[in-house]
C-alpha cells in the first residue's frame, strides 16, 4: 500500500470496498471465524438482559417481567457472598503462588541438567498428567482421599487424620491446589523450556569467561531473558483471577467443606443449572466476568508500566 | 551447551546430585498414581477392598476380570465411539478454521485486522453465560445433534492468537515472490504457510485433542440423547456419581460390591491408556511447536 | 403463533372428543394401524435394565407395548445420578418431549405439575383422561373418597401416573434400620430396643474388629428421612418439615430443641468411631455394599433390598443374617411410638405421567398410556411379555396367580432382582400388582422386616407427600430454601463429624430464620391446612 493513500484518508467504506477487492479471499477464509463468534460469543452476550428479569424459560426472554438490579442485590447482600468471593480469590491466589513460580523453578533446574536423555524422559513423564481428563483426575482423587485411599494413607504418616481428607474443610484448598499442580506443572512449563531454548548461549560464553557462576548466569542472564514471557502468563493469570472453572470443584466438593470450596461459578451453576433461578444465576456470572475485565486491565497496565510487556 | 563441561566444581556436582533427586521424585508423583490404578485394576478385587497403603504390582490372584465387567456396559462402546468422532471431528474442523482465521489476521494487508482481534480477544474474558448460548444452539436447530458437542466450542480464542503469532514471525520475502507471480491470498497460504507450519499446526491439533477429549458438560445440557455422549459422561456416571448399574455385570450381581472399586480403576484406564500410548510419538512435535506459539504467547 | 397453536389444539381435541364418545367405555388395541404416530418419552431408566440396554427402545415390554398400540416411542434418558441439571434444562430447552414419566416436575419445577399445566408446558391430565382413559376411569371408580383425595392435587388434577397399592403392601413401613442378628448371636448381644441399646450394641461390634459399626450414608439421604427410626427418640424428622404433637402445627425439625439432641448423639457416634467421616459422600447402595461385604454391622434399607442383600451377604460370609430393627426408643419411654414413620398408603406415590403441550398426538399418547391401567397392560409392566424370543417369561400357576418362569427366577446367568428389570418396568406400573407383591416379598426376611419396622410406627406427625404449593408459595419455598438448605447440610455435618462446636448450634439455628424460614413454614401450613380441607 503506497503512502498516498494513507495521508488521503479516504472514507472508511470505500477503503474496505477496495481491500475486498483486492483481497477477496481473506474476507472469504476469516468468514467462518467471524461466523463463529458472531453466533456462539456475541449472540448470545444479549442474554445478560436475563440478569435484570425474572426470567422464565416457557415465557422467553420478551415475555419475562424486568426486575432491574434485584438479583444482584441479593447475591451481593446474601448471605454467601463474602464465602464465595473469599474462596474464589484464595483458591486462584494460591493456584497462582503454587501452580505459578513452580513450573519457572521446575524449568531452570531441568535446564541446567546436562544429560539430554534425562531431560527427555523426565519431561515426557511430567507433561503425562496433562493428557489425564479432568473428570479421572477428580474421580481418582475421590477414590484416594476415602479413609481406606492411599493418599490418606501416605499423608497419615506425616500426621493428617486417616479418615476422608477431602471432609476438611481445612484441607480442601490445599488438596485442590495440589491436585491443579501435579497435573499442570510439567505442561506450563512447556512454554519456559521454549524461551530458555532461545536465550542466546553465546550470552553464557561471555558470561563464562568473566568467571560467573552456574547461580549467577541463571541469575543475570536466564531469568531476565524469559522475564517477558513469565510476565505475560502472569498478566493474562490475574485476569482469569475470578474465573474459576467449576467442573473440577464441582466434582470433588460435599457438604462438609463448603466453607472453603464453594466458588462463585459452583454457586452459578447450582442456582441456574439445578435451581432454575436463570436470572440470578446470569446476573452472578455477568458481575463475575465484568471484574475479571478490570483485573485483566488492571494487570496489563501495571505490567505495561513496569515492564514492556502488554497483552495489547 | 557444551561450555558447561569444562570443569565441575564441588559446588556444581551438589547441585547436581540436588536437579537430579528432584526431578527423579517428581517424576514418580507425576507417574505412581496411575501405575497404582494399572495395579489395581489387575488385582483380586477383594484383596483389593481389605487393602490400605501402597501397591507395587497387582494383588494376586491376577485378574481381568474387572476389564470384561467394564466392557459389559453397553454404553461405554458407543460413547469411545463418539468420543473419536468429537476428538477426530472437532479438532479437524477447529484446526482448519484456526488456521485461516489466524492467517487473514496475520496479514498486513487486511483492513479488519485490528478490529476483528479485538473482537476476539473480548470473548475470552466476557461471556453471555451458558443459558443464553443455550438458546442460540436450539434456535439454530442444532440440539440434540452431535453439532451441539462441536460448534459452541469449536475455535478457541486462544489457539488462534498463538497461531498468528507464529505466522506474524513468517518472513515477508517469502511471499512476495508469490505474489509477483499472482498468486491469490489463498494458493499463499496453503503453498507457503501450510507446508511451513507444521510445527504449530502439530501444537494446536493437541490442544484441541485434548480439549475435546476432556470435554463432557455439554453433553449435559445439549444433547439429552445418550447415544451422543462421549466417553467422559460415561466415566462421570461411573467415577463420581456412583452409578451402581454402569459397573454392574449381568452375570455376576451378587460379586458387585467387590468389583465396584475394581471396574472403576479399570474404566480409568481403558480412557486414559489410549492417549498416554499416542502421547510419546507425538510429543516431539507439539514441543516443538509449543516452543514457537508461546515464546510471544 | 401461540394463538395458533392453541386453535389447532383446540380443532384436535374437538375431533379426537367425538371419538371418545363412540368409544365410551374401552379402548379399542391398536391405537394406529400404520405406525404414523411416533412419542417421544422421558424417564429414567432402571438399573437391572440400565446395564442390558442403552434405551429403553430395546426393551421387551415396550415392544410388546408398541406391538398392541400401534405406536412407535422413541425414548430419552437422563445420565445416572442427575442432579435436575438435566431435567431442568430439557423443560429449558422448548424441545420437550411428548410424555414425561417419573417425578421430575414434582422434584425439580416450582409448582409442580399443576404449575407446569398453568406455565403452559404440560396438558391438563383431567382433559385428556376424561376424554380417553377408560380405563383409569374404571379404577378411580371403584376407590373411596379418602384415595380419591390422595390421587387429586389442590387445584383438582388427577394424579394420573401415581400407582395404585394393594393388600400386602398397604399399610405397611417399607423402610428401616437392619443389622446382623448373626454377629448379635455370636457375640451374646441383645436385640437393641433403645437408642442406648443400639449405641452399646455398636460399641460391641467396634471391639470385635467391625470397621465402621455403622454405615451410614449422606445425611441427606432419603434413607434417614424415610423412617426416622433413630431420630425419631428426639421428636425430630431428619431435616424436613414435621406436625407438633397436635398434629396439626407445621414446624421446621432442624428449629426443634430435639434436633440438638439428635445432632449430639451422631456426633458422640462419630467421635467413637461408630461411624464414619466418608458417610458424607456416601449414597444408600454405597452403605449397603459396606454392610453386605462385612465392614458393617448395620445400616438404613428397603424391605425390597432385604432378600438380596441377604444373598449378597453370604458370598463372603456363609452366616449373613440381617433382620429389621423396630424404632428406638428413649431410654425412659417404653411406650414410645415414632410418629415420623411412612407406611404406605395408597396414593402415596409420586409419580406422574404427562403429557407436553407440544405433543402431536395426545389422544393416542393417552390412550396408550391408558392401556397400562388395564388388566393386560398391568401385566405386561409388572410382569413382562408373557414369551419373549422363545423364552417363556410369566405363566399363571393352578390358582390364577401369575408366576415368573424359571427363566427369570432361577436363571444361572442373571440373578432375580436384575433380570427381572429387563423385561418389566416398574415406573410405568400402574398398580403395584398383589401377584407380583406377594412373591417378591415372600421371604422370611421380608415378614420379619415389614413386622419390626412397622410395629409402634405411624406417620401422625408427617407432613403429607401429596400436599401441594401454588406458583407463589413454591418460589417462596424455593428462595428461602435453596439457602436454608446448603447451610444446614453443611453446619449439621460440621457438627456430626466435630469440626463445630455443638454450642455453635444455636447460633446456627438463628441463622435459619434469617434466611426466612418463618414464611416457608407459613407456606407450608397453608398447603397442610387446604389439604385437610380437600
Amino acid at each position: 500500500m503506497s503512502a498516498q493513500v494513507k495521508y488521503r484518508k479516504e472514507p472508511f467504506r470505500l477503503r474496505l470496498v477496495r481491500n475486498i477487492r483486492q483481497h477477496p479471499w481473506l474476507y472469504i477464509m476469516i468468514l467462518p471465524a467471524v461466523a463463529y463468534f458472531i453466533i456462539f460469543h456475541y449472540l448470545p452476550m444479549y442474554g445478560v438482559v436475563i440478569s435484570f428479569q425474572d426470567y422464565h424459560p416457557v415465557r422467553g426472554i420478551t415475555k419475562s417481567p424486568w426486575v432491574g438490579l434485584k438479583h444482584f442485590n441479593n447475591f451481593l447482600n446474601g448471605p454467601f457472598f463474602w464465602r464465595l468471593l473469599r474462596n474464589t480469590l484464595s483458591i486462584n491466589i494460591g493456584l497462582l503462588l503454587v501452580g505459578f513460580p513452580l513450573p519457572i523453578i521446575f524449568a531452570l533446574m531441568l535446564n541446567e541438567s546436562r544429560s539430554g536423555p534425562f531431560k527427555k524422559v523426565v519431561q515426557t513423564i511430567t507433561y503425562m498428567p496433562h493428557f489425564v481428563s479432568s473428570v479421572v483426575v477428580c474421580g481418582l482423587m475421590v477414590i484416594f482421599c476415602r479413609g481406606d485411599g492411599i493418599l490418606t494413607f501416605i499423608l497419615s504418616k506425616f500426621g493428617m487424620p486417616q479418615s476422608n481428607l477431602l471432609t476438611y474443610k481445612q484441607y480442601f484448598q490445599p488438596l485442590y491446589i495440589a491436585m491443579n499442580v501435579w497435573q499442570e506443572l510439567g505442561w506450563d512449563s512447556i512454554i519456559y523450556f521454549a524461551a530458555l531454548a532461545g536465550v542466546d548461549a553465546s550470552l553464557y560464553e561471555a558470561a563464562y569467561v568473566d568467571g560467573a557462576g552456574r547461580w549467577r548466569q541463571m541469575w543475570h542472564i536466564t531469568l531476565p531473558s524469559i522475564l517477558p514471557t513469565i510476565v505475560i502468563l502472569l498478566v493474562m493469570r490475574v485476569g482469569n483471577l475470578l474465573s474459576l472453572g467449576w467442573d473440577r470443584i464441582f466434582l470433588l466438593y460435599n457438604d462438609m467443606v463448603m466453607e472453603t470450596a464453594d466458588v462463585i461459578s459452583t454457586y452459578v451453576y447450582r442456582t441456574g443449572m439445578v435451581q432454575m433461578q436463570y436470572s440470578f444465576a446470569s446476573a452472578v456470572g455477568l458481575m463475575n466476568s465484568l471484574v475479571n475485565v478490570v483485573l485483566l486491565i488492571g494487570a496489563n497496565a501495571l505490567s505495561r508500566k513496569f515492564t514492556d510487556s502488554s497483552l495489547w | 551447551m557444551d561450555i558447561m563441561k569444562r570443569h565441575k566444581s564441588v559446588g556444581d556436582w551438589i547441585a547436581d546430585i540436588i536437579i537430579i533427586a528432584v526431578m527423579v521424585a517428581l517424576s514418580l508423583i507425576c507417574v505412581y498414581p496411575i501405575l497404582f490404578t494399572l495395579f489395581a485394576s489387575f488385582s483380586d478385587a477383594k484383596a483389593l477392598l481389605n487393602r490400605t497403603g501402597l501397591l507395587f504390582a497387582p494383588l494376586q490372584p491376577y485378574t481381568v476380570e474387572g476389564y470384561r465387567l467394564a466392557f459389559s456396559n453397553v454404553k461405554l462402546s458407543t460413547s469411545i465411539w463418539n468420543t473419536v468422532i468429537y476428538v477426530i471431528g472437532g479438532t479437524a474442523l477447529g484446526t482448519f478454521i484456526t488456521g485461516m482465521a489466524a492467517f487473514v489476521l496475520s496479514r498486513k494487508s487486511f483492513l479488519l485486522r485490528g478490529f476483528i482481534m479485538k473482537m476476539i480477544t473480548v470473548t475470552m474474558f466476557f461471556s453471555g453465560g451458558i443459558i443464553p448460548l443455550f438458546i442460540i444452539v436450539r434456535g439454530i436447530g442444532i440440539y440434540n445433534t452431535r453439532w451441539a458437542f462441536l460448534l459452541p466450542w469449536i475455535i478457541s480464542a486462544y489457539n488462534l492468537i498463538i497461531m498468528r503469532t507464529f505466522f506474524e514471525s513468517v518472513p515477508a520475502a517469502l511471499e512476495e515472490a508469490a505474489y509477483l507471480d499472482g498468486a491469490t491470498d489463498l494458493q499463499i497460504f496453503f503453498r507457503i504457510y501450510i507446508p511451513l507450519s507444521k510445527a504449530i499446526i502439530a501444537v494446536i491439533v493437541m490442544y484441541y485433542g485434548v480439549g475435546w477429549w476432556n470435554s463432557w458438560y455439554q453433553s449435559l445440557v445439549f444433547q439429552p440423547d445418550n447415544k451422543l455422549w462421549p466417553l467422559q459422561m460415561i466415566l462421570r456416571e461411573t467415577l463420581i456419581s456412583n452409578d451402581r448399574s454402569a459397573t454392574m455385570d449381568v452375570t455376576s450381581m451378587a460379586e458387585e460390591s467387590y468389583t465396584r472399586e475394581l471396574v472403576k480403576y479399570c474404566t480409568v484406564i481403558i480412557a486414559t491408556v489410549p492417549i498416554l500410548v499416542i502421547y510419546p510419538f507425538v510429543q516431539k512435535h507439539f514441543v516443538k511447536g509449543a516452543m514457537i506459539g508461546a515464546v510471544k504467547g | 403463533m401461540k394463538k395458533f397453536v392453541a386453535l389447532m389444539l383446540l380443532a384436535v381435541m374437538l375431533a379426537t372428543s367425538m371419538a371418545a364418545f363412540a368409544e365410551p367405555t374401552e379402548n379399542t388395541m391398536p391405537i394406529v394401524t400404520d405406525g404414523s404416530v411416533k412419542l417421544t418419552v422421558f424417564m429414567s431408566m432402571e438399573s437391572g435394565s440400565e446395564q442390558a440396554m442403552a434405551t429403553y427402545d430395546d426393551h421387551p415390554a415396550i415392544q410388546a407395548w408398541e406391538e398392541i398400540t400401534g405406536v412407535d416411542f422413541t425414548f430419552i434418558h437422563p445420565p445416572a445420578g442427575d442432579d435436575g441439571t438435566y431435567f431442568n434444562t430439557l423443560v429449558a430447552s422448548g424441545q420437550w418431549p411428548d410424555i414425561w414419566i417419573g417425578t421430575g416436575f414434582t422434584d425439580y419445577y416450582p409448582g409442580g405439575v399443576p404449575q407446569a399445566v398453568n406455565d403452559g408446558i404440560l396438558m391438563n391430565p383431567n382433559e385428556l383422561v376424561d376424554a380417553y382413559a377408560s380405563n383409569y376411569m374404571n379404577v378411580r371408580k371403584s376407590w373411596d373418597e379418602a384415595t380419591v383425595r390422595n390421587f387429586t392435587t389442590d387445584d383438582g388434577l388427577y394424579r394420573f401416573g401415581a400407582a395404585t397399592q394393594v393388600p400386602p403392601v398397604v399399610d405397611k413401613q417399607h423402610s428401616g434400620l437392619v443389622i446382623r442378628k448373626d454377629w448379635l448371636e455370636k457375640w451374646g448381644l441383645e436385640v437393641p430396643v433403645t437408642i442406648e441399646d443400639f449405641t452399646n450394641v455398636l460399641r460391641a461390634f467396634k471391639e470385635h474388629g467391625v470397621e465402621v459399626p455403622f454405615a451410614g450414608m449422606r445425611l441427606d439421604n432419603w434413607m434417614w428421612s424415610g423412617s426416622n427410626m433413630l431420630s425419631a427418640a428426639f421428636g425430630v424428622m431428619n431435616d424436613s418439615f414435621q406436625l407438633n404433637e397436635d398434629g396439626k402445627t407445621v414446624t421446621y425439625s432442624v428449629l426443634e430443641p430435639g434436633y440438638k439432641d439428635w445432632l449430639n448423639l451422631l456426633r458422640g457416634w462419630m467421635a467413637e468411631g461408630l461411624i464414619d467421616r466418608d458417610m458424607v459422600n456416601r449414597n444408600d447402595s454405597d452403605a449397603q455394599a459396606l454392610f453386605t461385604s462385612g465392614r458393617a454391622g448395620a445400616t438404613f434399607a428397603g424391605n425390597w433390598q432385604t432378600q438380596q442383600m441377604n444373598t449378597l451377604g453370604q458370598v463372603s460370609d456363609p452366616d449373613f443374617d440381617l433382620i429389621g430393627l423396630t424404632s428406638l426408643k428413649p431410654a425412659d419411654d417404653p411406650a414410645f411410638i415414632n410418629e415420623f414413620g411412612d407406611p404406605i398408603y395408597n396414593g402415596s406415590n409420586t409419580m406422574w405421567w404427562t403429557i407436553s403441550t407440544t405433543c402431536k398426538y395426545p389422544e393416542a399418547a393417552m390412550r396408550a398410556l391408558d392401556y397400562l391401567y388395564s388388566y393386560d397392560g398391568i401385566e405386561l409392566m409388572v410382569f413382562g411379555p408373557k414369551e419373549w424370543k422363545g423364552e417363556i417369561i410369566h405363566t399363571t400357576d393352578e390358582t390364577g396367580m401369575r408366576v415368573f418362569s424359571d427363566f427369570i427366577l432361577h436363571n444361572p446367568n442373571v440373578p432375580y432382582n436384575t433380570i427381572r428389570y429387563q423385561y418389566t418396568i416398574q415406573n410405568l406400573s400402574s398398580e403395584y400388582c398383589a401377584d407380583m407383591e406377594m412373591q417378591q416379598y415372600s421371604a422370611p426376611v421380608n415378614a420379619q422386616c415389614w413386622d419390626a419396622w412397622t410395629k409402634d410406627l405411624n406417620n401422625r406427625r408427617r407432613v403429607p407427600g401429596s400436599i401441594t404449593l401454588t406458583s407463589d408459595e413454591s418460589i417462596t419455598q424455593v428462595n428461602a430454601m435453596n439457602n436454608v438448605r446448603t447451610f444446614i447440610r453443611e453446619h449439621i455435618n460440621l457438627i456430626v463429624c466435630g469440626d463445630e462446636d455443638i454450642a455453635n448450634w444455636d447460633n446456627d439455628v438463628q441463622y435459619v430464620y434469617s434466611f426466612g424460614i418463618n414464611d416457608v413454614i407459613a407456606v407450608q401450613q397453608a398447603a397442610f391446612d387446604r389439604y385437610l380441607a380437600r
